[in-house]
C-alpha cells in the first residue's frame, strides 16, 4: 500500500517541498508500521520545519535553509549566567589585603594564625581568590582544586619560611 | 534521533524511489538529506527548531 503511493509520484523532473512532504509522510507511515516511534516523531518535526517552504522547489528551499541556518550560527549568542560568572575577575583588593596581612606576619606564629583565620573566615573570597593568595604567598603556580588545598599550601609556605629563617641564624 | 540517522533514512528512501523509477522523488530526498551534512551529531528536534527560528529571524 505504502509502496504503491511511492510509485505513483514518478516521472517529474523537479519537485516542490509540498510534494516532498507527501513522500516524507509515506516514509513516516513506513516507520510507524515498523514500530520506530522515535523516527516517526522526528520525521514529523522535520516535516513541520519544512512546511514553511511548501511552495518552493526542493533545491531552492534547501539552499535557503542552509543559508539561514549558517546565518543563525554566526549570530553572537547572549552570554549565559554561568559564563558571566566564570569570566568575573578575582577580587584583587581583597586578595592584596589578605596577602599583605600574611606577609606582615613574617615568621610570627600568632600573627600568622590571626591573619590565616581571618582569611579562612572571609566569606567574600571564592575558591579562585584563595587559590591566587596561595599561589602568591607560596610562590607557586599550582592550580588548586579546592579552598582546603590552597589553605594547606599557605600553611606549608609559612612553615617553610620559618625553617629557612632558622637556618640562616 | 540524530541527523546522521535521519540522513540514513532519507538516503534509503531515495534509493527505494530510484529503484522504482521515481527519479524526481529520489533527487528531492537526496537534496533534503544534504541538510544533515556536517550536523550528524545534532538531534532532529534541535535542527527543526533551528530551521524554524532562523527563518523567523531571517
Amino acid at each position: 500500500m505504502i509502496f504503491d503511493k511511492v510509485f505513483q509520484t514518478g516521472g517529474r523532473s523537479s519537485m516542490t517541498v509540498g510534494e516532498l512532504l507527501t513522500i516524507l509522510d509515506y516514509v513516516q507511515q513506513l516507520c510507524a508500521a515498523a514500530g520506530a516511534k522515535t523516527a516517526v516523531k522526528d520525521l514529523q518535526s522535520f516535516s513541520d520545519a519544512l512546511k514553511h517552504y511548501s511552495d518552493r522547489p526542493v533545491n531552492k528551499a534547501c539552499a535557503e535553509i542552509k543559508q539561514s541556518v549558517a546565518r543563525a550560527a554566526q549570530r553572537p549568542t547572549k552570554p549565559t549566567k554561568k559564563s558571566a560568572k566564570s569570566s568575573a575577575t578575582p577580587n584583587q583588593d581583597l586578595i592584596q589585603h589578605h596577602l599583605g596581612e600574611l606577609r606582615a606576619a613574617g615568621t610570627n606564629q600568632q600573627a600568622f594564625d590571626l591573619a590565616f583565620n581571618k582569611l579562612k573566615a572571609s566569606k567574600c573570597l571564592k575558591s579562585p581568590d584563595v587559590s591566587e593568595i596561595a599561589r602568591q604567598f607560596s610562590l607557586s603556580v599550582t592550580a588548586y582544586k579546592s579552598k582546603p588545598a590552597a589553605y594547606s599550601d599557605i600553611e606549608k609556605a609559612f612553615i617553610r619560611q620559618g625553617r629557612f629563617e632558622n637556618k640562616l641564624r | 534521533m540524530k541527523l546522521g540517522d535521519l540522513r540514513k533514512v532519507l538516503v534509503s528512501a531515495a534509493h527505494i524511489h530510484r529503484e522504482a523509477g521515481n527519479e524526481a522523488a529520489a533527487e528531492a530526498l537526496k537534496e533534503v538529506s544534504g541538510l544533515c551534512d556536517g550536523r550528524e551529531s545534532m538531534t532532529v528536534s534541535a535542527f527543526a527548531k533551528l530551521v524554524t527560528s532562523s527563518r523567523a529571524a531571517g
